[in-house]
């Protein structure tokens, strides 16, 4: 048995070395707050002396990485963010939150019923029965979805995604889809992956009419395993549109040269983000001066810049923004009915 | 000391206490172990029974009709079967094969028997799934690209194909590679443990060579198979990314996307119709269960007898070399294709029919291993786990299969025993959402740590350890424990001395199944696995939602390096270790 563990230690300690040397995360430009209020001053060393903050959030990592580290350059307050995307991380949050301890202090979830449920449930705390600091006032009220409750930091255009080699002009238009010159080069993600793609192809119906979809079913879309790897494929050439397009996989891609980009076409709408305190969470003030900062016009303008989204700060690109509430939802069925997926 | 499990004598009741000896240190372990399982495993299961029926305070029977007002479950069921059942009976078949040239002829290659049988798992399924997409994809496929140009070359020109990997063959294909190493784990084990005698008897005594395998080596083999087949199910029925990725495309609804789409698409999750679906699984293997349970009992299979033996060879003559090419070609396609495919996509940092043969890089690992300071971190808890949850996993269901064997006869052992292996075959998630509200919480508080992903893979991967350990289990006899035992030994020494170094191939094989698995995670670590206990798979999910299928492609390859090498030095080790035990 003695050999048998050493041989096991010998193992684990192999596995130790196999990583290397490694860099650091992110680093920021940003410069250490200063001529903070009282108020504020408070909640900064209340929340450094419960540690670091943990966020649960849905947007890309790197993203993440970026608002942690210039939340930490600014305040001096650590955070830890783990990533998922919505539904797997509402699952992950409610269980937690069930279970009487919440590991998470911060969420950012796409808006959903699931606020309602939280809140009722007391797996978090209204905004409107917590005390901020004065920047969390900067977000306009009608900002603020569930009664008060959560506020609304972020919108997500729904984007087209197309392969630079085979497309040689940018898609302005939705209609593209409709071309007739794509006739078996479109790839969709099945309207029913995500309750964002059901908002948006209603909004197509609602706005250009059944026509619109029932020309995309003569162009033969082919389906995809997800908005993931339908954006992977058409970066591969394997379609040459595909919905929806995905930011940060796009971005990556680009990076490293692939021929792909993203059009965001007017009207879109998309995932709203909400945020939501977490009850019974490790660090509360962490969680209060990190959404203050995420509510105050800078600290939201760098959230969306880093992620790629839409400010509620910024009225012009708000625009061609259509809000969920808005659209007249379709069931998947219909949608898949008339885009020719069944 | 002996066993309790002789036959208590139906007297009065005094004399039965007084005959009742202690049960064993041994048997004790063995029963808390057994316990400790049991609520581990079916805590989930039971979650989702209890849920059926009762919902907000009361009775109610929604989850069925709900279910069964489903419009599209038939084509759900049919889709689903068919592929778990075909790829389960071609795995059946390959499997074997595969376990019979490399253990019971002289085509055996020495080196890959010990590797063999874990190489597709060291890719996790999602990069398995990823991979074959990126070769096989009718466009933009490498393999296809590369046939295409080749077949341009003869004159034939084709705009896409040959291949098309979103295809029903295609999606039983890939659910093949990863089943075969099911079977080929534990009927390998049974081949080797075979006793030659028998077959030697049945030659001599006139019986051909097709009736020897017929009448002799298959009941001999037929636990083992069965065993094979039986994982080979649930590997199937609880497999999520593979149907996602290769399947959904080829439009193939299977049950296991439906549950995870139905628990995470929108808020409140459908759980009554995710809970229909899981029950549903649940049916079908537990029936697949009874026909194992059914196969075991009438135990006309052979055993190790106490006498020094050694299996036949079959010389194959001028086969031998045919069929050793079989097998490396097996091997070259099903493992080192999809790796070599990702290999070649992670260098080229995208993925492109069109690789760039002169500026392939290394960026691609730089981004993946280093630009996240949590990536080596993770690793280090990831194959910790691993290797402690496999030597742990394999070791108590050691412990649980013999005493469980020794017991046949008892209906609650039995009983305990097909508790502790149904659940694995209910959407991963739901078990681990089990688990989570379980031992997240008070009493036991284990939220975020280290042990809440032991439990969880173990809950997850445990049951099929199990069925690897049942196996080497059949094949050893009874008498050489209790020749021990009769001699003085303890049972403890003769686990030790005799069970453990005869069921060592047949364990190891368990481990290896345990570590590849626990090490590739994705559904626990999804759900389990937060920023103080980071691991792999969760790591993994990331970058697959928000990098390049280049950066999945690198951290995969990665992977497959670390895990491979330290697989290598475990089997080596054993073998090692095993020689000198026997000895």
């Amino acid at each position: 048995m003695k050999k048998i563990l050493a041989a096991l230690a010998a193992a684990a300690a192999l596995s130790l070395t196999a990583g290397g040397c490694g860099s650091g995360s992110g680093s920021s430009d940003v410069k250490p707050a200063t001529n903070l209020d009282a108020e504020t001053k408070k909640l900064v060393a209340e929340a450094k002396a419960a540690g670091k903050v943990t966020l649960y959030g849905m947007i890309e990592e790197s993203a993440l990485r970026k608002i942690a580290s210039d939340f930490e350059a600014r305040y001096g307050v650590k955070v830890e963010s783990v990533r998922l995307v919505s539904g797997d991380l509402s699952q992950r949050f409610s269980t937690e939150a069930s279970s009487g301890k919440n590991a998470a202090d911060l969420i950012m979830l796409t808006d959903s019923p699931f606020y309602d449920d939280a809140l009722k449930k007391g797996w978090i705390t209204s905004f409107a029965d917590v005390d901020l600091p004065p920047m969390a006032d900067e977000l306009p009220k009608k900002d603020y979805a569930h009664d008060g409750a959560t506020p609304i930091v972020s919108f997500v255009p729904t984007k087209l995604v197309y392969n630079t080699d085979a497309v040689d002009r940018a898609p302005t238009d939705w209609k593209t889809y409709a071309d007739p010159k794509f006739k078996g080069k479109v790839l969709l993600a099945e309207p029913d992956s995500s309750p964002a793609d059901v908002a948006f192809w209603s909004l197509m119906r609602q706005t250009y009419g059944d026509g619109f979809l029932r020309q995309i079913a003569a162009n033969s879309p082919k389906v995809s395993g997800g908005a993931v790897p339908g954006t992977q494929a058409v970066a591969a050439g394997e379609a040459d549109l595909g919905f929806p397009g995905v930011d940060p996989v796009v971005a990556a891609l680009k990076k490293r040269g692939a021929p792909v980009d993203l059009v965001a076409p007017s009207p879109t709408t998309g995932p709203e983000i909400g945020l939501g305190l977490a009850t019974n969470s490790p660090n509360p003030s962490g969680a209060r001066l990190l959404a203050s900062y995420l509510m105050s016009k800078q600290g939201n303008l760098d959230l969306n810049k880093t992620a790629k989204q839409i400010s509620p700060f910024d009225p012009g690109a708000m625009k061609g923004f259509t809000r969920v509430s808005e659209i007249e939802l379709s069931t998947p069925a219909e949608l898949k009915t008339l885009l020719g997926l069944r | 000391m002996t066993t309790t499990t002789g036959i208590a004598p139906p007297a009065d009741a005094r004399r039965r206490r007084a005959g009742r000896r202690l049960p064993t240190s041994f048997d004790l372990v063995a029963l808390v172990l057994a316990g400790v399982l049991l609520v581990l495993v079916c805590f989930p299961l039971l979650r989702v029974l209890v849920r059926m029926f009762y919902k907000d305070g009361h009775l109610t029977f929604e989850a069925i009709s709900k279910t069964l007002a489903v419009d599209d479950l038939g084509e759900l069921l049919f889709d689903t079967l068919v592929v778990v059942l075909g790829s389960s009976v071609l795995a059946v078949l390959v499997g074997s094969l595969l376990a019979w040239a490399n253990t019971r002829t002289n085509a055996r290659l020495g080196f890959l028997n010990g590797v063999f049988p874990y190489l597709p798992f060291l890719l996790p399924p999602i990069a398995g799934a990823v991979g074959w997409t990126m070769l096989l994809s009718e466009k933009a496929g490498l393999l296809n690209a590369w046939a295409r140009d080749g077949l341009g070359a003869v004159g034939v020109h084709l705009e896409t194909g040959p291949f098309d990997i979103n295809s029903w063959y295609g999606l039983i294909f890939v659910y093949t590679v990863y089943a075969v190493p099911y079977v080929y784990m534990t009927v390998s084990a049974a081949m080797q443990g075979l006793d030659g005698n028998l077959e030697q008897a049945s030659r001599v005594s006139g019986a051909g060579a097709f009736k020897t395998l017929r009448r002799v080596t298959l009941p001999a083999l037929a636990p083992a198979l069965g065993a094979g087949f039986l994982l080979s199910t649930w590997f199937g029925f609880g497999m999520f990314s593979i149907a996602q990725i290769i399947g959904t495309p080829a439009g193939i609804d299977m049950i296991p996307v439906r549950i995870v789409k139905l628990l995470t698409f929108s808020y409140p999750p459908n759980e009554d119709v995710a809970i229909g679906l899981s029950v549903i699984v649940v049916l079908f293997v537990g029936a697949a269960y009874y026909t194992q349970y059914r196969i075991l009992k009438k135990s006309r299979f052979a055993a190790i007898s106490g006498r020094a033996d050694q299996h036949t060879v079959t010389d194959l003559g001028r086969w031998r070399h045919l069929v050793r090419s079989g097998v490396l070609l097996y091997v070259l396609v099903t493992t080192v294709l999809p790796m070599v495919g990702l290999f070649v996509v992670s260098l080229n940092g995208y993925w492109t029919s069109n690789i760039q043969w002169t500026s392939l890089n290394f960026d691609a690992f730089r981004v993946a291993l280093f630009e996240d300071p949590k990536t080596q971190e993770a690793f280090v808890n990831s194959m910790t786990l691993g290797l402690v949850g496999g030597v742990a996993g394999i070791l108590v269901a050691a412990i649980v299969s013999l005493y469980v064997a020794a017991r046949r006869a008892n209906r609650m052992v039995q009983g305990m025993d097909a508790a502790i292996k149904l659940p694995a075959s209910i959407s991963h998630m739901v078990i681990a959402v089990g688990i989570l509200l379980l031992l997240a919480g008070e009493p036991f508080d284990l939220g975020g740590t280290w042990l809440i992903l032991l439990l969880g893979y173990l809950a997850l991967y445990l049951p099929q350890a199990s069925i690897a350990a049942d196996a080497a289990v059949a094949t050893i006899g009874k008498e050489l424990g209790e020749a021990s035992r009769v001699s003085g030994g303890g049972r403890w020494k003769a686990f030790r001395r005799i069970d453990l170094p005869l069921m060592l191939p047949g364990l190891v094989g368990g481990f290896a199944l345990l570590f590849v698995r626990i090490v590739g995670d994705l559904t626990a670590s999804a759900i389990l696995s937060g920023t103080d206990n980071v691991v792999v798979g969760f790591r993994i999910l990331e970058v697959f939602n928000g990098g390049s299928y280049a950066t999945l492609a690198a951290l995969s390859s990665a992977l497959v390096v670390v895990t491979g090498v330290i697989l290598v030095v475990v089997l080596w080790l054993s073998k090692r270790i095993g020689v000198a035990k026997t000895r």
